[in-house]
């Protein structure tokens, strides 16, 4: 069994400094990695980024991170990327990491991902060429992941992007936001490699819970979304046995967790 | 009504570019003199932040400030375990083409 931690859309800065700190320690006893769904930062800045470094160093376990939206605010984002490296974050940009965990070998990739919206509802790579740039932009990105996913050999693979794969896990937010909180592209990335799970962020009012249209599962888990530190997903065998027992017994619920929590957002 | 619209287009848009903020998801409502702004944000020193820009960019108007601060709570003791794949719950079936842009 692999214990994956995560958290998103943190927005760190130095006024809040050890917010999400004084929940972590201990985070070992509970987890085996720490995934970050971007928005690490407020603004952007360096300066930012070197709060974050501080929140989640000397954890005891990996953290893998990507970067969303408000971290390219300052065109800093290249500055971000090297200060987390050199502070023993992964950082992943459309690249993976394989990581050997008590419970197995962990395989995750991502990228910060983009918007363009979802089946019968997106935009086209048609017509002005900002538009055309705009929709390329997401679905290069979204092949990267998905090549990156694909590469992956190990015994679970996990996409980490900051924004939406799926809408289910928009619901809470305005419908006609949705083309900027997410791409089917990268739900069409995790389906090309059998993922065993998608965590994203960016939708602050949207729900925590929703599924690919390939059957995997995802995960929203923006901070005001989840309300707490971070949720905590089992993979693995002990899921497995969960399951199993799950079979025999009513009700089917499907969850251990609570009902995800909504609230009025921004991203 | 319709100059009410774009002030409060004019504050989200405030909201969302000034360095001192750069707070994408906070609504804004217009009426007449009355500006009420909704949303979270990370702290109370950024929740007074909101209405100061919002304030700048509305001057002479009622700002009443609705925004809260997110609770950040301590991790649950329970973990979810995920579904097999086999016990993901199937794809919803997607809705007819309407209103794709283009």
């Amino acid at each position: 069994m692999i214990r994956v931690a995560a958290v998103g859309d943190v927005h760190l800065a130095p006024d809040i400094r050890g917010r999400i700190r004084r929940h972590l320690d201990g985070i070992a006893e509970h987890a085996d990695v720490l995934l970050l769904a971007g928005d690490l930062t407020q603004h952007g800045t360096v300066t930012e980024a070197e709060v974050v470094a501080g929140e989640f160093a000397d954890l005891g376990i990996p953290v893998v991170t990507v970067l969303g939206n408000h971290d390219y605010q300052c065109d800093s984002e290249k500055e971000i990327i090297a200060l987390l490296r050199d502070a023993g974050m992964v950082v992943l940009d459309g690249t993976g990491v394989e990581l050997d965990l008590p419970g197995g070998r962990l395989g995750v990739a991502g990228g910060k991902g983009f918007g363009g919206g979802f089946p019968h509802r997106c935009a086209s790579e048609f017509g002005e060429p900002e538009m055309k740039a705009f929709v390329r932009h997401s679905r290069l990105l979204a092949e990267e992941i998905g090549k990156a996913l694909r590469d992956l050999s190990a015994d679970f693979r996990v996409a980490l992007t900051h924004y939406s794969p799926v809408a289910e896990t928009l619901a809470g937010e305005p419908l006609e936001i949705y083309p900027f909180l997410g791409s089917y592209f990268l739900a069409e990335a995790a389906d090309s490699a059998n993922a065993d799970l998608c965590v994203h962020g960016h939708a602050h009012a949207g729900s925590e819970c929703g599924t690919t249209p390939g059957g995997v599962p995802v995960r929203n888990v923006a901070l005001p979304v989840l309300n707490r530190a971070y949720a905590v997903y089992c993979l693995g065998e002990l899921a497995a046995a969960a399951v199993s027992a799950r079979r025999q017994r009513p009700p089917p619920s499907r969850l251990a967790s609570k009902p995800a929590s909504r609230s009025a957002g921004s991203r | 009504m319709t100059e009410d619209t774009y002030v409060a287009g004019q504050i989200e848009r405030a909201l969302g570019g000034d360095p001192r903020t750069h707070e994408l998801g906070v609504r804004v409502e217009v009426n007449g003199d009355d500006v009420v702004l909704r949303g979270q944000v990370a702290s109370a020193e950024r929740q007074r932040l909101v209405a100061r820009v919002a304030a700048e960019q509305a001057p002479g108007l009622r700002i009443r400030n609705e925004v809260t601060v997110t609770e950040v709570r301590p991790p649950e003791e329970v973990p979810e375990v995920l579904p097999l794949p086999e016990e993901a719950a199937p794809a919803r079936e997607v809705p007819p083409p309407h209103g794709a842009m283009s």
